[in-house]
């Protein structure tokens, strides 16, 4: 028998469980049957015999899953049934066959509730797992990045998934699905973030670093580049012009977008065409820091600031070392003391325009 | 004792820093290029849960508050290093349960600044007091380690070949509380790619154990693909598909399944703003039927527009819809509903608003049962399920009151208003917290 064999034998089981279930609760909704005097007592007898016995599947089919809520309802099902033989034995029979069929209604309650729950508790699994793969790569990306706000939306994230888990484990497994949805939502924003790049209040600093970044990668393409280095350079200064654009149109969301793609793009050109630097690349770069460095050199000062003074020290303190490297034919420690000194310089000058 | 332990946490944290001999910043994400920095933040707050629903004997309204102090102590190691590592620990007292969490994640990353592994940790602790509201109350601790290792880093692509394990531990194991331990391992290949195609997919098997009822231990295989891209347009693609074997050590017990999950996220712009498209699909195809697990297929869409400037305002509206297909089975739906919503990433006041409304009509709840037995020769039809207009109310948000505090806010709530006044259901959600950033 194939699997879509066995779902159609399943459905036919399901069909007649439920059709027996309906027979034995209809039996008891038929109006004669509360009505009846003589033999009366026998039929509604017979009604809370049917009753015990759904309950005992009802329980089968609940116990299959972890949902509380079914429990709960089927708990008080059987509650109504032991309160319905009560009345039953002091010879209360109207009465009797009202509250087991309240019983009979919780029992399929109990029993809707477990295979909804069913459904929830699997999705929840498969939307879990996912959730934990997506979740260690952009935190990856927002720490290479060093992107605050995404992190923060990470960790919002991550504790909404935890809030999740132990709804989970607590059988509720509706109000966990809700939870863990809100969770993604909440880690696609910092995906949306990660990729437009920034935050607001530093739109114009990021804007020049990027375009620092595209400089710098281009002075290191030199000789015979790689042509995908070459081609992501250009999509990278497409994309800083767009951000340029932007900006222009009173688009700030839209520039932070762009200039977070062109700097993504600069970083993976820069990245391939960093196998092999040559003295005047290297050259290049050190005229280019000392250019910005005497062109933040007063601001420091005036700025008051020890912290940015002491970024501004380092600094230089690189850019010496590099030069010491490059003295030594040491070209990739030239270009990493180099790059040390223009990070740093990046960071004097964020904060004294904070 | 909750306090001695909550205390001990965080004197060890303080004396951790400088037998390590480590700097702590005042932020930890901007921190230094060479060096490790640390971090602490405390947050207090209040969780609140609510589930409506009819029991036999009465309506209940299931509410549950909880007011917690958090400390959390998190660092990282300077970002230049080879040997890249991150770590939080987190201590929080609520008035429902004491929680503890370690999260670990270690890298090494080799000369051209490829990860060649990593080590990922996830730790919980939960200890409930014993005057908690919730139903189920068992101590427990729980954990997940994975390893990962990239034999092969090419230019444009990885392999990926990771190792897992993970448990969950009761004090006091019971039918709803159910010890298990997992183990799996997995071989991936992913794009090394930081511009706008990114992509990857592998195949896993993964097996779960219960030492107190083998019977449903699992073993499952699954095989998955995603693709994410981005033009200069802020047009997107984002793919994701996975399909999953599971099979169930007795089938008489829970039978074996089949399950495909795709998701497709698509913006494509028209005028100023973007036409969006999202949708879901998830079919469960099982070896047998049963009460409880019957095939499906679900699929859920949105379609609608979407504009502004994320910075200032973004809003979007469209219709959504969800239809659940399920052979013979009474749980088969439409539902149709309209979706409405704005975010904003402004610098102090951030945050979103989503607002649905939509009904849901079940197309074969009615159930025909015949009736030939004791005399009576009749047809009933009976409604299984009722059809019900609903509302989805979603909040997000965060108040950056100065650098170092700020109020965050988390809401949902989707009450369900059914034609059968009994089966009138709620659920809820709410959480806010201010938290210190020091």
């Amino acid at each position: 028998m194939n699997t879509r064999q066995h779902s159609r034998a399943g459905r036919m089981i399901l069909k007649h469980i439920l059709g027996g279930f309906f027979m034995l609760v209809m039996a008891g909704l038929t109006p004669g049957l509360a009505t009846a005097q003589g033999n009366g007592q026998e039929q509604i007898r017979a009604y809370l015999e049917r009753t015990e016995d759904l309950l005992i599947w009802a329980k089968e089919v609940v116990s299959e899953t972890q949902s509380v809520p079914a429990r709960q309802v089927l708990s008080q099902a059987a509650d109504l049934h032991r309160r319905s033989q009560n009345l039953l034995g002091n010879g209360r029979d109207l009465e009797a066959l009202g509250v087991s069929r309240r019983s009979r209604a919780a029992v399929w309650h109990a029993v809707r509730l477990a295979r909804e729950s069913m459904g929830y508790e699997e999705r929840i699994r498969i939307r879990a797992e996912r959730f934990r793969d997506q979740h260690s790569q952009l935190t990856e990306r927002a720490l290479e990045a060093g992107n605050r706000r995404a992190l923060e939306f990470l960790q919002r994230a991550e504790q909404n998934a935890n809030r999740a888990r132990e709804q989970y484990h607590q059988g509720d497994f509706k109000l966990s699905w809700n939870m863990l949805e809100q969770a993604d939502d909440l880690m696609q924003r910092a995906a949306r973030l990660l990729a437009d790049g920034t935050t607001p209040e530093r739109l114009e600093l990021e804007m020049e670093r990027a375009r620092m970044l595209i400089e710098r990668t281009r002075e290191n393409l030199t000789g015979n580049p790689d042509p995908l280095a070459l081609r992501l350079l250009a999509e990278a200064e497409e994309s800083l012009a767009r951000a340029r654009e932007g900006m222009d149109q009173g688009q700030p969301g839209r520039a932070l977008q762009m200039t977070g793609l062109a700097r993504n793009l600069a970083v993976r050109a820069y990245a391939l065409g960093a196998g092999g630097p040559d003295e005047e690349a290297v050259r290049r770069q050190l005229d280019r820091f000392d250019e910005r460095a005497a062109r933040v050199a007063d601001a420091v000062r005036d700025s008051g600031s020890k912290q940015a003074r002491d970024m501004y020290e380092k600094a230089l303190g690189h850019r010496t070392r590099a030069a010491e490297a490059l003295a030594e034919g040491n070209g990739e420690m030239a270009l990493r003391q180099i790059k040390a000194a223009h990070d740093l310089l990046g960071q004097a000058e964020d904060l004294i325009r904070r | 004792m909750s306090l001695t332990r909550i205390f001990l946490f965080l004197a060890g944290g303080l004396l951790l820093q400088p037998a390590l001999g480590l700097a702590q910043t005042r932020n930890i994400y901007f921190g230094e290029e060479n060096r490790s920095t640390w971090s602490w933040d405390l947050a207090t707050g209040v969780d609140s849960y609510l589930h409506t629903y009819a029991l036999a004997l009465e309506d209940t309204s299931e509410s549950l508050a909880e007011f917690m102090v958090q400390a959390g102590f998190m660092g990282r190691s300077a970002r230049k290093s080879h040997h890249r590592w991150r770590l939080r620990t987190e201590a929080s007292t609520g008035t429902e349960l004491w929680r503890e969490r370690l999260e670990g994640d270690y890298s090494y990353l080799d000369s051209n600044r490829q990860t060649r592994f990593r080590l990922l940790g996830n730790f919980w602790g939960r200890q409930y007091k014993r005057s908690t509201d919730f139903v189920l109350s068992s101590d427990n601790f729980e954990g997940r380690l994975e390893a990962r290792a990239y034999p092969w880093v090419g230019r444009t692509a990885a392999l990926d070949v990771r190792a897992w394990g993970g448990f969950i531990d009761y004090t006091t194991p019971s039918t709803l509380e159910v010890d298990y331990q997992d183990a799996g391992g997995g071989v991936f290949v992913r794009s090394q790619s930081l511009g706008n195609h990114m992509w990857g997919g592998g195949i896993r098997s993964a097996q779960r154990a219960y030492p107190d009822s083998s019977a449903i231990d699992r073993h499952t295989w699954s095989a998955e693909v995603d693709y994410d891209y981005q033009d200069f347009e802020g047009q997107s693609v984002r793919v994701f598909h996975k399909s999953d074997r599971h099979l169930i050590n007795d089938e008489s017990v829970r039978p074996s399944a089949w399950t495909h999950w795709t998701d497709f996220h698509g913006l494509m712009g028209a005028g100023s703003g973007h036409v969006y498209l999202e949708v879901q699909s998830e079919v469960w195809d099982y070896s047998q039927e049963s009460a409880v697990y019957f095939d499906s297929w679900r699929l859920e869409t949105a379609l609608g527009y979407r504009w502004g400037d994320i910075l200032k305002a973004v809003w979007k509206v469209g219709p959504v819809m969800e239809l659940m297909e399920a052979g013979d089975s009474p749980e088969a739906y439409t539902q149709l509903g309209a979706r409405a919503g704005v975010e904003s990433y402004g610098s102090a006041v951030g945050g979103s608003v989503t607002l649905e409304y939509g009904r849901r009509q079940y197309s074969q709840a009615t159930v025909e049962v015949y009736e030939g037995t004791g005399g009576l020769d009749e047809t009933i039809y009976l409604d299984l399920y009722s059809d019900f207009n609903y509302w989805k109310i979603w909040l997000l948000g965060s108040w950056r009151i100065s650098s170092k505090f700020s109020l965050d806010f988390l809401a949902n709530y989707e009450p369900e208003n059914h034609t059968e006044k009994t089966d009138d259901s709620a659920i809820g959600f709410a959480s806010l917290h201010l938290v210190w950033r020091p």
